[in-house]
């Protein structure tokens, strides 16, 4: 096996592959930071680039973009507040809220340092454990998926802020908008009434971004009546370079239990980056010692999130690199690279083209490390951006929001969905009921439900599925355990009312 | 006052040349960018299949051609859009085994056989009934006596709850005589991951996505759903030499809104089929195996082929309970 990595590095760093990692990695940036474009766009856009060059070289460069575009998604999550993908919403929420107390640039430390060390583990644990992580990937059945988004949902109690029953509230309203739709195990209409509008169901970007970006400026648009508010601004990178204490601080944190949440969780098809993002967070909110930061900008939420968030690409890989089966939109992508090539991927794979699976695994690991010292330099132009006014900011970034909803489909019916959620918003913050809740539960009550609905069918009706299995016991435990904890912590429940 | 007539008459002068052209021009169809209508988003089975099509049919046509993603509504909604159009051949709807299946119960003001005129059909994949590769069923006829003393007992997984998946996984199952649990799931990494973890039987799903795993021996096929074996797997039995009467794949195809010219009709059709026999289209077909049975049939055939589906489906959607 080792010869196999000398090899892969020894071919990953000819000049032409570092180059195709630069230019892959400085357009994946590019386009996870538009709106508009997401990853996987951006990933097929370059694709037809790659037709002559040889099968490495073209893999060093969608590998390098794969992982630019999660990093480029995570600099507009912060600084405009408009999350890219569902995965990025603790993003928004922490980083934006550092971002508007000026501290943009330690926020951007932050997310760079913790995400390209997630990252790198997952990597570093796919060199070794790849077989491993896919055949316990498999054990996952609809019952441990339920188990999982039900754990997934019981972070609302960290999510909630001040009370715990806005937070149910807001937790709730997303269940419900879940249901929208096409059903998908009977293929019926809800509540769609009539139209093609609602029948694919609730987008949950244009409604996260109506929720969380639309709803923001609606509020900040109040403030000039008041009084006039000048720009945000910010201190240089180096000035706000993050200390080493506030590493060691939360090291269990960063370097062990968010990145190894995000590489298995990354690795179930169907859940992914998601999931992990949010129970990273959500773990850290349990444990953190200062949980009232959290919502206003906790430095450790913002860690967690992000380090689990860039794990799941290395999860994602092993199951696409092991079995053949995208994790992601992304990584269905990589299967048309692969066939543009010659090749399908899937279990033969490792030992049929062993230099194309090493070389993909050291790409991977080198693009992250490039990606630092181009997300660096890049990132002093996007703060620049920090300089205008708010009035001016907060039109470009409605510019944005709706760019990149009607982007998504190509649809203006996204736009009215979007705008929607944008009053939604408003009315929600104005009562301070938490926004996140709704969102979490939006994106994982579809899947909470199917799963379920899934394990009902294959036990022809049995619920006793749904706990019999032991790891999903394990995680139903885990959840309950999460909802329940904090009414002891915090006695009064209905704190905040 | 005189430069301004000249002006004036330069400009009557000017517009009608330009109208001229146009008029002139607008005899020789195409003159400007033909839009393939794909109802489904980027990267998608139906858009890579429409984008290698364009890819070879580029070169030939001296007009550009744009494909447009137009997701929603399953598919119902880019087909309204070109229902909404007007039928002069410039926009074509890339159509799908869903659509025929729309066609029974329509969603939307758009009906498939009665707002669409086919080009031609592309193509016709093939299914195969795939289990896990350690189960315990070595033939179908295991898996159909199985099935046969436990009904509901076997559970498959598909992905569209009353599409073309359900209907394939159904109507199979029901032309042997056994009845099913089908169990859907978001997408085929699911479903493969489902059965090679030991969750669910199997699934009846078009061949080439669960090709590499039945190499690597993950996955094993019982049978392919064809009137003859599949070259890939020749080792595999086929539906026709098991004595079921069932062949049914999904297919693809182009067409535009009803009412367009015949000879627009005819030169798209000329000019598409040519478009199939470039390196670029015959790679396609060779990486997706599409290879096994014709995909092209004519406009004619294609019509024919679309109401024969159509009620198939209807009895199928019927036993169902889907319609009534």
């Amino acid at each position: 096996m080792w010869e196999h990595y000398w090899n892969a590095f020894a071919i990953v760093l000819l000049p032409q592959n570092i180059l195709a990692m630069v230019l892959g990695g400085l357009w994946g940036l590019l386009a996870g930071a538009l709106p508009g474009i997401s990853t996987s766009m951006g990933v097929v856009l370059l694709l037809s680039f790659t037709y002559t060059m040889s099968p490495i070289t073209a893999f060093c460069m969608l590998v390098a973009a794969y992982c630019g575009g999660i990093t480029g998604g995570s600099i507009t999550s912060i600084l405009f507040g408009i999350p890219g993908e569902p995965s990025a919403v603790p993003t928004v929420i922490e980083g934006h809220a550092l971002a508007k107390q000026g501290h943009a640039a330690s926020a951007l430390w932050i997310f760079l340092l913790s995400s390209i060390y997630g990252g790198i583990f997952s990597v570093l644990v796919m060199m070794v454990a790849t077989p491993l992580i896919a055949n316990f990937a498999l054990k996952f059945g609809p019952p441990e998926y339920f188990a999982l988004t039900i754990l997934g949902l019981s972070v609302v109690s960290s999510l909630s802020g001040g009370s715990l029953l806005k937070g149910f509230l807001s937790c709730f309203f997303g269940l419900f908008l879940a249901t929208i739709g096409t059903d998908g195990i009977t293929g019926g209409e809800r509540f769609t009434f009539d139209t093609t509008l609602l029948l694919g169901g609730i987008n949950f970007v244009t409604a996260m971004v109506g929720l969380l970006a639309v709803s923001e400026i609606l509020i900040e648009a109040e403030e000039p009546f008041k009084e006039y508010k000048g720009h945000v601004g910010y201190r240089g990178m180096r000035a706000e370079m993050p200390e080493f204490s506030l590493y060691r601080k939360n090291w269990f944190n960063v370097m062990i239990r968010s990145p190894i949440i995000g590489t298995v969780v990354g690795a179930l098809p169907g859940a992914g980056a998601t999931i992990a993002s949010f129970l990273a967070y959500g773990e850290a909110a349990r444990t953190s010692k200062e949980p009232e930061k959290f919502g206003h900008g906790a430095v450790d939420g913002l860690m967690a999130a992000e380090c689990s968030n860039n794990a799941s690409t290395g999860g994602s890989m092993t199951i696409l690199l092991s079995l053949g089966l995208p994790g992601s939109n992304t990584t269905a992508m990589m299967i048309a690279a692969f066939m543009i090539h010659g090749m399908q991927p899937g279990p033969m794979l490792l030992s049929s083209r062993p230099d194309i699976i090493y070389g993909i695994f050291v790409a991977m690991l080198l693009s992250n490390l490039f990606l630092l010292v181009l997300t660096i330099m890049a990132i002093r132009f996007f703060l620049e951006l920090n300089r205008l006014p708010y009035s001016v900011f907060s039109a470009a970034i409605i510019v944005l929001c709706v760019v990149g909803a009607f982007g998504l489909q190509n649809s203006v019916d996204d736009l009215f969905v979007m705008f929607a959620f944008g009053l939604i918003g408003y009315v929600m913050r104005k009562f301070d009921i938490p926004v996140a809740p709704a969102i979490l539960a939006l994106v994982l009550g579809d899947m909470a439900e199917l799963a379920m609905r899934r394990s009902l069918l294959l036990s022809l009706g049995d619920p006793l599925i749904l706990v019999s299995r032991p790891i999903s016991a394990v995680l139903l435990a885990a959840a309950v355990f999460s909802i329940v904890y904090p009414l002891f912590k915090k006695p009064k429940l209905l704190q905040g009312l | 006052m005189k430069t301004t007539k000249i002006f004036v008459m330069a400009f009557l002068f000017l517009v009608g040349c330009v109208m001229g052209i146009s008029t002139s021009a607008a005899a020789a169809y195409p003159d400007r960018a033909i839009e393939i209508i794909v109802p489904f988003g980027v990267g998608g089975g139906s858009d890579t299949a429409a984008r290698a099509v364009a890819e070879g049919l580029k070169p030939l046509l001296k007009v550009p051609l744009v494909i447009t993603n137009m997701p929603g509504g399953g598919a119902t909604k880019g087909m309204l859009y070109v229902a909404q159009q007007p039928a002069d051949g410039y926009e074509v709807l890339a159509i799908t085994t869903s659509h025929l299946i729309d066609a029974v119960k329509p969603k939307t003001r758009a009906q498939l056989l009665r707002d669409f005129d086919p080009i031609m059909r592309i193509q016709w994949d093939t299914s195969a009934v795939t289990i896990s590769g350690d189960s315990k069923f070595k033939t179908l006829a295991d898996l159909i006596e199985y099935g046969k003393k436990n009904p509901k007992m076997l559970k498959f997984a598909g992905t569209s709850p009353g599409g073309w998946s359900e209907i394939q996984t159904v109507a199979f199952f029901k032309a042997v005589g056994v009845v099913v649990t089908f169990v859907p799931f978001d997408s085929g990494a699911e479903i493969k991951a489902a059965i090679m973890g030991g969750h669910i039987h199997g699934a009846v799903e078009e061949l080439a996505e669960t090709l590499p795993l039945i190499e690597a021996g993950k996955l094993k096929s019982l049978a392919v759903i064809m009137e003859k074996r599949h070259p890939a797997l020749p080792n595999v039995p086929c539906s026709a030499e098991l004595g079921i009467n069932y062949t049914h794949g999904l297919m693809r195809a182009w067409g535009v809104k009803k009412g367009t010219p015949p000879d627009r009709i005819k030169y798209l059709h000329d000019v598409i089929k040519k478009a199939l026999d470039v390196p670029v289209y015959k790679k396609f077909v060779q990486d997706n195996h599409l290879y096994a049975r014709q995909g092209y049939l004519g406009p004619e055939e294609t019509r024919k082929y679309w109401d024969d589906e159509v009620k198939f489906f209807t009895e199928v959607l019927k036993d169902l309970g889907y319609v009534k």
